[in-house]
């Protein structure tokens, strides 16, 4: 009886430490802490739309060089403003892309305003310094002449400040150039252009 | 709860015997189904394993935090960072909860917000018996 009440009791003890252990894992609180960060990344940024080209401002045209802006002088004299370096810098890099622009004579122009010879040495003047400019620049001296028409040949009348400044210019005319001619045919099938004659032969112009 | 079959008076022959064994037998049932409601229905994970799958889970919403990314990057294009973060994931239901954003974060104070946000509802499953007291890291980057 008393063996049977001592087994029991150590059965019952036990049980209950058991009991009170597994009562204990399942409580509690576990602390963690995460050491390598969660990552989150998005694409980068796209880059920004390229700037669209600057407009061309020096274009071949026939038998003309034309600029889309003046050149501009310093006041009364034959010196090119920085204002205008860029656009001679383009001219003088159509000029070498555009071997088969052989030969351009550059003309200055003036107004009516001052005295007529100071005018004509002064368009002389201001056509060289852009001569000048561009053999500067690389362009072959052989492919440019320079001459200046003073007040002899406006555009329009001199009435007007808008007409005056309109006179006070300089001009790129070509002289001698290799044109080459295509003949083309219009394919029916495809609808696209199809060069069946291509000629090439030098043409020169009096001025 | 461990029930525990006391109500048996000890007698002595075969009767006591018997009571006795049905004693024992009462105590390890009561241990076993004891043991059972813990284990069965409830994970007790170690600390290993519990980071692992609070970590599973907040990986497993990582487009919601991308999204928190994205909304800060309109207004503040060059944002980027570390959002830590502290939160309890509790016992039984394994509900995030009381998430907060912690000083050493690097990230604008928005990004921080939006995540502390997005922790609120998640929820451990299957939970845990234990409660967790969690501390984590996200870290924002372009690129």
């Amino acid at each position: 009886m008393k063996r049977q009440l001592e087994s029991y009791i150590t059965t019952t003890n036990v049980t209950l430490c058991l009991a009170l252990a597994t009562a204990l894992a399942c409580g509690g609180t576990t602390t963690f802490q995460d050491t390598t960060p969660i990552r989150i990344a998005v694409a980068p940024p796209a880059p920004p739309p390229a700037p669209p080209a600057p407009e061309k401002q020096v274009k071949i045209r026939d038998n003309r060089i034309e600029l889309g802006q003046k050149i501009q002088f310093a006041y009364n004299k034959a010196e090119i403003l920085q204002a205008s370096f860029a656009l001679m810098d383009e001219l003088a890099k159509v000029m070498q892309e555009n071997p088969q622009v052989q030969k351009v004579s550059i003309e200055g122009h003036a107004s009516d305003e001052g005295e007529e010879q100071h005018n004509l040495v002064l368009s002389k003047a201001r056509a060289e310094a852009v001569r000048a400019y561009l053999v500067g620049k690389g362009v072959s001296a052989e492919r440019l002449s320079s001459t200046g028409y003073g007040e002899t040949k406006p555009l329009v009348s001199n009435d007007s400040d808008a007409g005056r400044e309109q006179n006070r210019r300089v001009e790129f005319h070509i002289t001698k150039q290799e044109v080459t001619k295509e003949k083309v045919e219009v394919d029916p099938t495809t609808g696209k252009e199809k060069v069946i004659e291509k000629t090439s032969a030098n043409e020169e112009a009096a001025r | 709860m461990i029930a525990i079959d006391n109500t048996q008076p000890f007698t002595s022959g075969s009767r006591q015997r018997s009571a006795g064994s049905l004693g024992r037998f009462a105590l390890m049932l009561a241990l076993v189904g004891s043991a059972s409601a813990c284990s069965v229905s409830y994970h007790a994970r170690n600390a290993e394993d519990y980071r692992q799958a609070t970590r599973t889970l907040l990986e497993s919403k990582q487009s919601d935090f991308t999204a928190c990314y994205d909304g800060v990057l309109k207004a503040t294009p060059d944002a980027k960072g570390t959002v830590a973060v502290s939160f309890v994931v509790e016992e039984d239901s394994g509900k995030i909860t009381t998430p907060k954003s912690l000083p050493e974060s690097t990230a604008p104070e928005a990004l921080q917000a939006c995540v502390v946000n997005g922790l609120n509802g998640l929820a451990l499953d299957p939970p845990d018996a234990r409660k967790g007291m969690a501390t984590m890291t996200f870290d924002f980057t372009r690129g």
